[in-house]
């Protein structure tokens, strides 16, 4: 990102005059709620020119006296400078926050309902172990008494129905809750400032090749001015002038041509950055199995044979050109992985994730920097027990409410199209939730103690 | 065409592009402003994760 004016003189001057502040970021959330204060007041209808103040009024009514009567557009600008130094600096912050926020969702909905199916998935396949070596130990009794065989085989197939039944229900309520995970709302945002930054790229990329061509014209139709009267040179001098305008015009338009690519390129950044969290929510709840499926053939698809481990990374950050880069890294530690199963006891399954998973895995593979564990943390790690506990209370919850004719669950689902709600902001809400039905505060707590 | 011809041809023409200019630079101004403030309200948006933003972007005309 440029220096150059973004939005008018008064930025360019506030640039070279306002007094140098240091990046304040300590009270970040202070600074936001300021922001959106003064952006919930911004009229998108008032003519542009009210929302820019040029360097003369700058200057007599000085920098504070610009603060108070500057446009509101500038006034925000004003306040990225004061609070951040630039709008890259504050964009840096932002981002920053807005990746812990969707990350700390996503890891929730990683180790609460991802880890369920995969727990869930892991205990079926372990089930059809069982239920084969069983079935085959009786066999030999098919002949003498038939019927036990037949009742152990549908009692078997019942408890496998079971378990599918309930990973079925759990898979579709993944999907409704990533299905409506802000995250797209804001990927869809970012399309389309994109191509509104485009649109105005497009137009003065063209205007600073039209003028540049216009300018040669000019200065060789001037050279071409033969003459040596006073009037030819005061002709002569009055359109070197005009022309000294035009390359004015020329700098500024080539500033501004510059700047909104630099904000095009901050957001194609940013684009990468929600693609690959997207892609890290695609494969919850799958397995390591169903992953390298897709990744094999995903490198099938590419034509990529070859395994390479890839150093690990802020998922958030890594882009769309680093699928191909992660699936050969995956091809390596499905490697990896295979190899400390074949050194593993039998007893060392994980049959639930929800509370071994991570131990387990960190029992086994030390070392920084593991590809297997890296794997695994996009799959089991962080599966503290309180959020799963904090899953089914919340359950419990919902279920007394519907019985009392409060619908909790249609209120989470209302509050969950706005914000993302991790698991203690659900409980505070559920709090606050019960004060409104009449309880107080205390009586909201005690109530949720006594449920769980 | 005489020098008088081409110098006021000229002239005319470096006016008229000026204007242009200032219409243009104007114009882009306008533009990059209410891009930056949608841009900006998205991030805010992000952050703090709120409706509210969203819809006061939906105003815009």
């Amino acid at each position: 990102m440029t220096n150059n004016n973004p939005g008018g003189a008064f930025e360019q001057g506030a640039t070279k005059e306002a007094p140098k502040q240091e990046q304040k970021t300590d009270n970040f959330n202070d600074v936001l709620l300021e922001i959106e204060k003064n952006l919930d007041c911004l009229d998108f209808e008032a003519d542009p020119a009210k929302d820019t103040i040029g360097q003369a009024e700058q200057e007599r009514v000085g920098y504070d006296g610009i603060k108070k009567q500057a446009g509101l557009g500038d006034r925000f600008r004003l306040l990225i400078k004061q609070k951040f130094s630039s709008f890259e600096s504050f964009q840096e912050k932002v981002n920053s926050v807005a990746e812990k926020s969707a990350n700390e969702n996503l890891n929730d909905l990683e180790s609460g309902l991802g880890a369920e199916i995969i727990g869930l998935k892991e205990k079926i396949t372990q089930h059809e172990k069982n239920m084969r070596n069983d079935l085959a130990a009786i066999s030999g009794l098919k002949d003498l008494e038939p019927s036990l065989v037949e009742e152990m085989s549908a009692k078997l197939q019942s408890e496998k129905d079971d378990l599918e039944m309930n990973k079925v229900i759990k898979e579709r309520e993944l999907e409704e809750q990533v299905s409506s995970h802000p995250i797209f709302e804001r990927q869809e945002r970012i399309n389309n400032l994109l191509g509104n930054y485009q649109e105005i790229k497009n137009q003065t990329s063209a205007k600073r090749q039209e003028l540049s061509g216009n300018i040669r014209n000019y200065e060789a139709t001037l050279r071409g001015i033969k003459g040596e009267s006073d009037a030819t040179a005061d002709l002569k001098a009055r359109l070197s002038d005009k022309l000294k305008t035009l390359k004015e015009q020329q700098v500024i338009i080539t500033g501004k041509d510059e700047e909104v690519k630099s904000r095009i390129r901050a957001l194609q950044q940013e684009q990468k950055g929600v693609q690959a969290f997207t892609k890290r929510m695609n494969s919850l709840g799958k397995t390591k199995s169903e992953l390298l499926a897709e990744q094999t053939a995903a490198r099938k698809n590419s034509g990529e044979n070859k395994l390479e481990v890839k150093p690990a990374e802020s998922e958030f950050h890594q882009g769309a050109e680093d699928v191909t880069e992660e699936v050969k890294g995956a091809q390596q530690v499905w490697k990896l992985h295979r190899d400390s199963i074949k050194n593993a006891s039998d007893t060392e399954i994980v049959t639930d994730h929800r509370g071994s998973g991570a131990d387990h895995h960190d029992a086994k593979v030390e070392g920084k920097n593991d590809p297997e564990k890296e794997v695994d943390k996009s799959i089991n790690k962080k599966t503290g027990r309180w959020i799963n506990d904090f899953h089914r209370v919340a359950q419990k919850i919902i279920n007394i409410g519907k019985k009392e004719k409060i619908d909790f669950d249609q209120f989470f689902k209302d509050k969950a199209k706005t914000q993302i709600i991790s698991a203690g902001k659900a409980m505070e809400i559920l709090g606050k939730f019960l004060q409104k039905t009449g309880q107080d505060k205390n009586q909201a707590e005690e109530y949720i103690k006594k449920i769980i | 065409m005489s020098i008088n011809e081409g110098t006021v041809e000229l002239m005319e023409s470096l006016e008229k592009a000026e204007q242009d200019n200032k219409e243009f630079i104007a114009d882009i101004d306008r533009q990059i402003n209410q891009a930056d403030l949608s841009y900006a309200k998205t991030l805010v948006a992000a952050a703090l994760n709120k409706k509210e933003a969203a819809n006061t972007l939906k105003r815009k005309p």
